[in-house]
């Protein structure tokens, strides 16, 4: 029986250890994986051997390497969140029974499209003698270019063998060469090697008795990390020859992808992540309340931030802190009738409703990215807003500050109940909640900072009143008072937690781990975030260099004997991995 | 486009309060307050009651039985035939005897484009007491006039609603719409540039001299979660003067009232294609949510007659509406502009119900068209 890209996780005699073992329907092509997720036996903060690409990565890899016109259609997997990123989460899960089905599904849809008639000219280096037989020359060459940006490293002997054996059997029974080759190459594309970043390490010759990571899973941090989708050919060539193991290829490489236009899908990336935004997924408004919040919002919501976001810190080279205060954002018509902004386009009508620069005037309340409504929308109920929802965001996205959840016999009614003639305003009806003992403590960190926004409602749309009552949008965030969500930009913009959370938010997002506590190579990143203008490409470059991005996983004695087993291997290149 | 030049206009309504400094708008120059619109809701006003037509004429399906009767088919035939009725689409044997049931020498010719070529169906007319509308020639005749409801004003002259006012798509009462009327402004709405109205006066929270423009925008009106016109939308105006009218009016305890002129508005070309009024008088409710109120006047009767022609079987398959009936009900009610040729009044009056939600304006570098 063939592969269908089956695999499947089993338990390893190793309390809490995962061993991702490859099958096939019957016959195993690949032999056992081999990487263990170990969350049990390991450190909280220690670096994860192994990683599922999310849903975003997997798409971007389909995308850099066979184009923009194949169509990856179907839901994978969702991602989770672990210590405020997905990217931590990614190295705890696995692949759900269902999951597993689609990304065969995906994976047999992918395949067929790539040797479609009209993509095997360009895919394609090879034709085959014949199209209705097999052809293990033209079927070689095809699978183990592609294989090796799949696999995101060169294959083995026998891997290939074993893929080409594939192609052929299938070429043979479906009496079609391109058939064969779309049945191996949906195999690799659901292959656990495809699906799961894994780390690989070999002895360090620098280090006797260490390890360091391979070369191959050097790249894949590096791409992962600066571009969110796997190595193009050039850095997959530097990590077989060796070169990121020395200083001058790694800094060859990294100068290379900062200033790649690929840099700012890993920004994006990174930020989406951040900030949350996979809870637009779930996010809905009152229809009668907020009308404006059309089916259009959420996604121009999301690239407004992620535009502004982008300009200010690759394209201005300007200050993180500033994206708090930044008057310039890019807003559509969508956004505009929402906030109450005239944007108007030259397009024709029916046109994409495209975003477009537009800078605020001084003071405008709406500057920074608390204020779009990627921030405010995201982080209130879908009736009303919610101060309380909004600073504890800010605390714990932009300040990497943990507010504890409520206890679960808190009454919310005084703050939920909007009809209540006694209060009028959030304002008020926190300060009646928070008279509850076990309510104050944490209202107390985050309502001041949640009420400075309280002149935009559940849905960002601008408001002086709520239930013809005045709105008081004065507060304090870490003993900095304001008088209005301009002031609380400004106080965030100076805060030194801001910047702290994200250089220490982007290593956690590279390494798949928290950072630990009183890390020394954190402390050198911060600084050097600090001396380089609080600038992001640096920030990335300090990130990389510090070799935080390389450390080896914590390794268990078996992996480390797979690790040695795995610096002999050699790929079919005959370059050392 | 031109850089908004402090030209930006808006509501001062909900979203907030914005200063509008207003230099180059048209003639209103130096207003001290400018507040825009874009109009949301323009259609036939109506009024209908209990007992305000003598019957409701024929739904479709038994106003295209009396049709096929009238040439010749018999029931069964009928009955086989409306098996073949495909909504209004052209090609089958029904459609070809409905629309060419019109005689001329005995010959069948297109019904639509020879309205008289068919006899008058004699179609039910309002009789009611009630009709929105003005009081457009200052005389309470007999036979036409009417009070209307809301204003309790006498001799309203809206000939328009009492031709239409006894088909079943052209009936409501507001704040219900009449179907046809939703059906017809809706699908304006998404083939025609929006509407685009300001107010400019010293202060338009207190009684005072106005003006009142409409201008047509480069953009489509955009939705809101419920399908309504979005608030708050940016337009570009449209430089075509064809589409431009600008009034003088007076506000008085919030509410507008203007001084009479012409209205000239290009619609669609499929649908309607234009509005023109004459003697055109408003009466507008400003509101911290837009405007609310009627906008009537005199039609040309056989141009507005044309927008209903010419989609003529369409139009009867969806609301009974018989094309031939209707052109007489126009002809007989049209009651201003006598033609010395045929003998017959050339304009119908009418109101229409207005709405209109605030939106931004802002100037459009293109020139102008005419």
């Amino acid at each position: 029986m063939h592969e269908k890209g089956l695999f499947m996780w089993s338990k390893c005699a190793k309390p809490g250890a995962l061993a991702l073992v490859g099958m096939l329907s019957g016959a195993v092509v690949e032999g056992p994986l081999v990487a263990v997720a170990a969350e049990a036996a390991m450190p909280a903060n220690a670096t994860p051997a192994l990683k599922r690409l999310t849903a975003d990565q997997f798409r971007n890899a389909i995308e850099d390497i066979f184009g923009p016109t194949i169509r990856i259609g179907g839901r994978l997997d969702s991602d989770v969140r672990k210590d405020g990123l997905l990217a931590v989460g990614s190295s705890t899960i696995s692949v759900t029974a269902t999951g597993l089905e689609r990304y065969d599904t995906i994976s047999h849809a992918i395949a067929t499209q790539v040797v479609d008639e009209k993509n095997r000219e360009t895919l394609f280096g090879c034709k085959p003698v014949n199209v209705t037989a097999p052809d293990e020359h033209c079927a070689r060459e095809f699978l183990s270019q592609v294989g090796r940006l799949l696999y995101r490293r060169s294959l083995t002997k026998e891997e290939l063998d074993t893929r080409v054996q594939l192609a052929g059997e299938a070429a043979q029974t479906l009496s079609n060469f391109y058939s064969g080759v779309a049945m191996s190459l949906a195999g690799m594309l659901s292959s656990p090697n495809m699906l799961f970043r894994q780390l690989e390490t070999e002895p360090d010759p620098a280090k006797s008795g260490k390890y360091r990571l391979t070369g191959y899973s050097k790249a894949s941090q590096l791409s992962f990390f600066l571009w969110n989708s796997a190595p193009d050919p050039a850095l997959l060539s530097a990590a077989g020859k060796g070169e990121l193991h020395t200083d001058k290829g790694l800094k060859q490489q990294l100068g290379r992808m900062l200033n790649s236009p690929r840099l700012e899908q890993g920004v994006r990336a990174f930020f989406v992540d951040m900030l949350q935004f996979d809870a637009f997924d779930t996010l809905s408004k009152d229809a009668t309340l907020y009308p404006k919040f059309t089916a259009k919002v959420p996604a121009a919501a999301q690239e407004q931030t992620l535009r502004t976001i982008v300009d200010l810190l690759l394209t201005q080279e300007g200050d993180y802190r500033d994206l708090f205060t930044t008057p310039v954002t890019y807003l559509n018509r969508s956004l505009g009738a929402l906030y109450g902004v005239p944007i108007v386009s030259d397009l024709p009508n029916g046109a994409p409703d495209v975003l477009q620069r537009h800078v605020y005037a001084d003071g405008d309340a709406r500057a920074g990215i608390l204020m779009h409504a990627s921030f405010l929308a995201l982080h209130s109920h879908p009736g009303r807003s919610s101060p309380t929802l909004r600073g504890k965001a800010v605390r714990e996205v932009f300040l990497c500050q943990k507010v504890p959840d409520p206890p679960g016999n808190v009454d919310f009614t005084v703050v939920q109940d909007v009809s209540n003639p006694l209060y009028n305003t959030a304002r008020e009806r926190l300060g009646a909640h928070a008279t509850e003992p076990m309510c104050k403590g944490c209202h107390k960190i985050v309502d001041p900072i949640g009420l400075a926004m309280e002149n935009f409602d559940a849905a960002a749309g601008y408001r002086t009143s709520e239930k013809n009552q005045r709105i008081d949008a004065s507060g304090e965030l870490d003993g900095v008072k304001y008088r209005d969500a301009v002031g609380l930009n400004k106080a965030v913009h100076d805060n030194p937690a801001a910047t702290a959370c994200a250089a220490n938010r982007l290593i956690s997002y590279a390494t798949g781990a928290p950072v630990p506590r009183n890390s020394e190579a954190a402390k050198s990143i911060l600084e050097a975030f600090s001396k380089n203008a609080f600038q992001w490409r640096p920030l990335l470059s300090a990130i990389v260099t510090s070799q935080l991005l390389f450390q080896a996983p914590v390794q268990p004695q078996a992996q480390q004997a797979q690790a040695a087993d795995t610096s002999t291997r050699k790929d079919i290149s005959g370059e050392s991995k | 486009m031109r850089a908004m030049k402090g030209f930006s206009l808006r509501s001062w309504s909900a979203v907030g309060v914005l200063s509008v400094a207003l230099t180059v708008l048209l003639s209103q120059a130096a207003a001290a307050e400018t507040r825009s619109y874009v109009v949301s809701w323009f259609h036939l006003a109506t009024y209908s009651q209990e007992g305000d037509c003598k019957a409701i004429n024929p739904l479709p399906e038994d106003q295209i039985r009396i049709n096929l009767r009238m040439v010749g088919k018999t029931d069964p035939e009928i009955d086989e035939l409306l098996k073949t009725y495909n909504g209004g689409a052209s090609g089958n044997e029904m459609t070809n005897l409905l629309v060419n049931r019109g005689r001329i020498n005995g010959q069948p010719v297109n019904v639509y484009s020879n309205p008289t070529s068919q006899p008058d169906p004699k179609m039910n007319t309002l009789i009611g007491k009630h009709v929105i509308g003005f009081d457009l020639d200052g005389k309470v005749a007999k036979g036409h006039s009417f009070e209307d409801p809301f204003t309790h004003e006498k001799g309203v002259d809206n000939q328009l609603a009492v031709a239409f006012g006894c088909w079943v798509g052209m009936r409501g009462t507001p704040p219900s719409r009449p179907s046809w009327g939703q059906y017809v402004w809706e699908n304006l709405q998404e083939n025609m540039p929006a509407w685009l109205m300001t107010l400019s006066g010293e202060d338009l929270s207190k009684d005072g001299p106005i003006t009142v423009t409409f201008d047509r925008a480069l953009e489509h009106a955009s939705r809101d979660v419920n399908g309504n016109i979005l608030v708050d939308t940016a337009f570009r105006l449209d430089p075509d003067q064809r589409s431009h009218n600008e009034f003088k009016g007076t506000i008085k305890n919030g509410s507008l009232t203007v001084e009479p002129g012409r209205f000239h508005m290009l619609a669609d070309f499929f649908l309607i294609t234009k509005y023109d009024f004459t003697n055109t008088h408003i009466r507008l409710d400003i509101k911290p949510t837009g405007l609310e109120g009627y906008l009537g006047g005199y039609l040309e009767w056989l141009p507005f007659y044309w927008n209903f022609a010419n989609p003529g079987y369409t139009i009867e398959g969806m609301t009974g509406v018989d094309i031939p009936g209707l052109f007489y009900n126009l002809q007989k009610l049209a009651d201003a502009n006598p033609d010395p040729k045929t003998g017959f009044n050339s304009s119908i009056s009418a109101t229409f119900r207005l709405e209109a939600v605030p939106a931004f304006i802002v100037q459009s570098g293109a020139q102008a068209k005419n």
